[in-house]
């Protein structure tokens, strides 16, 4: 068996008892992405000969040590690129290093590989990347998800060991479940984004990806925490996740949504989910339907929201401080108006206009006002479902992995890809996607968990207990 | 929101440089219609688009505000009128303290034209 197939605690358990050494892992990840990346298409790029120098000099003793990690190119690592998969920020050098890299690299992390997305993190399959459509490695006839799909797709094709993604929208836990895989988006304020590229800055947040549960939790326990420069993480202690997740499910409340039980979803979704609900009510949780009023409407708030918050990021890139630059202009608007009209495709160009009408002035209380009327509206119904429960139950995703190019003509239908998964953004509360099945075209299926602020662990407990009983994320796709 | 108002870019000095064609816009803007005036709005966020774009976006853009107008029907009636005071992603402030900036030259380093120190750009003033 080839290292690359084995979770990080294993790895960690192993390099502990010194029965292996960083390089193994490294040169067994290399040899597998020799193998799989022809057909997913999930990394950007990546440094052998400088992975095997940080193996050399990984200190094995500290937490993450010695264990290679990809991270989705949209977060900052000094003297590397960090495409966005977008031409806007060809030949672009990172300055410094995120804080998520910096705790990485402080808990012996070694960083390997620079995974696809959807240009700016816009997107639920990777074919709005500007520079490859990332296959999944279960039918690379089909999508990864997105917008972290080369991420996901690299993490289930065991070319990596686990990676890191964004999510602002689903953009974690959508992928990871059409991948197979585990994804945790973290509470707004448990992680650090300093140094990720913003796209909507009350949405985003960075997360682990992972193929188990223990080793998200690894993960978050090390990239959690406050960090001085970025004003919206809390000043909160960050639990001992691997040990409360161990707590037996007796007692947890899991609350099922009415509403994210919807006619017109797929039905082996339904089936599967449903199976699982089954599970926790016989295996010591209390299941209990409760009612998200609003939750139909997460798709339309989300969309003015992220917009909105994205026209005004974005105004960064204008050819002056970094990045592509239009020539022979005539004036600094022209500059301006021609280097984005060259560097950004058509998804954020789409986004960039709508958020800008958005916030217009005569259209400002219609969409943008109302939308964040309806946010409160929102937050107020998962504060009330979360007095009744300890986690929220639902799919991730309303399909399994779609085809390549089945959507791209429409819009809106690829919007709703993230209907099951907005709301956690908009309400900022915890969620984690879990395999949990898969389709009879053997297409993986995944579970959705939302929990209240900050109590990530009651999500990764809810998670760990199913995942002790199921053999799903085991499951290897063939390649 | 009256205080949104004064955001628009056409009251902060930048009407001379769009035009009068963009100007014209403004009053096809106003009219609400809920459909979104793909050229005129292109010229308020910076992005050069051409005419096929704009079609093209008028179309996509028009299935969207199809999708958001939901909204509407949703009853905000005694939600008050500010953006979310979320506790949660409320500000969190550190001391204001001396510390290291980043160095010019890194700063510096990915910009597309660069002289003495400075970013260069097209000449503004006329």
């Amino acid at each position: 068996m080839s290292l690359a197939q084995e979770t990080l605690s294993s790895l960690r358990k192993k390099l502990s008892a010194r029965e292996i050494a960083p390089e193994e892992i490294v040169r067994d990840l290399l040899q597998r992405m020799e193998k799989t990346e022809p057909k997913i298409k999930g990394y950007l790029r990546w440094d052998a000969e400088d992975a095997l120098r940080q193996a050399k000099e990984a200190d094995i003793s500290k937490p993450l040590g010695g264990v290679p990690i990809a991270i989705k190119d949209n977060i900052n690592t000094r003297g590397d690129g960090c495409t966005c998969s977008s031409k806007i920020l060809e030949g672009y050098v990172a300055p410094y290093d995120a804080t998520v890299i910096t705790k990485l690299r402080e808990a012996g992390a070694i960083l390997l590989g620079r995974t696809n997305l959807d240009e700016f993190a816009m997107g639920s399959s990777t074919e709005n990347s500007a520079i490859t459509t990332t296959r999944n490695p279960w039918d690379t006839e089909r999508i990864p998800g997105g917008s972290s799909g080369g991420s996901a797709a690299v993490v289930a094709a065991r070319s990596a060991i686990a990676a890191l993604g964004s999510d602002t929208g689903g953009s974690i836990r959508q992928p990871a479940a059409l991948c197979g895989i585990v994804g945790l988006k973290p509470t707004y304020g448990r992680v650090s984004r300093y140094g990720l590229i913003a796209f909507a800055s009350s949405l985003d947040q960075i997360g682990p990806m992972t193929r188990t549960v223990e080793d998200a939790a690894l993960i978050l326990q090390t990239i959690a925490g406050p960090d001085p420069r970025e004003n919206t993480s809390k000043n909160l202690p960050v639990p001992d996740y691997l040990s409360l997740m161990r707590q037996p499910l007796k007692g947890l409340r899991v609350g099922v949504p009415k509403e994210y039980f919807v006619s017109g979803m797929d039905r082996e979704i339904e089936k599967a989910v449903r199976i699982a609900v089954d599970w926790y009510a016989k295996n010591g949780a209390e299941v209990i339907e409760v009612s998200l009023p609003n939750a139909e409407a997460a798709i339309a708030v989300y969309y003015i929201i992220a917009t909105a918050e994205a026209s005004a990021n974005l105004a960064r890139f204008d050819g002056v401080r970094y990045g592509r630059r239009a020539k022979d202009v005539s004036d600094a608007i022209d500059l301006h108006a021609r280097t984005r009209a060259e560097g950004f495709g058509p998804e954020v160009k789409r986004r960039i206009i709508l958020g800008t009408y958005v916030l217009s002035s005569g259209y400002y209380d219609a969409y943008y006002n109302r939308a964040q009327k309806v946010r409160r509206l929102m937050r107020q119904d998962f504060t009330e479902a979360f007095k009744k429960c300890d986690v929220l139950l639902t799919p991730t995703s309303p399909t399994p992995a779609f085809k390549v190019g089945e959507k791209t003509q429409d819009p809106v239908e690829m919007y709703l890809a993230d209907i099951f998964t907005t709301s956690a953004n908009l309400t900022e509360v915890c969620a984690i996607s879990i395999p949990c099945g898969f389709s009879t075209a053997g297409l993986p299926i995944g579970l959705q968990l939302m929990g209240p602020h900050f109590e990530e662990e009651k999500l990764l407990r809810a998670a760990w207990n199913y995942e002790q009983a199921h053999e799903w994320h085991k499951q290897e796709p063939k390649l | 929101m009256k205080k949104n108002s004064q955001r628009f870019p056409f009251e902060t000095g930048s009407k001379k440089t769009l035009g009068s064609a963009a100007l014209s816009g403004y009053h096809i803007h106003l009219v609400q219609t809920g459909k979104i005036d793909v050229a005129y709005v292109a010229q308020l966020c910076r992005l050069k688009l051409n005419q096929e774009e704009i079609d093209r976006f008028n179309t996509q853009l028009g299935d969207i505000l199809k999708l958001v107008e939901q909204l509407q029907k949703i009853d905000v009636s005694g939600v008050p009128d500010v953006p979310p005071d979320f506790a949660i992603s409320g500000n969190v402030l550190r001391k204001d303290e001396d510390r290291e900036s980043f160095p010019v030259e890194l700063a510096l380093q990915n910009a597309p034209s660069k002289s003495n120190d400075l970013f260069i750009v097209p000449k503004i003033v006329e």
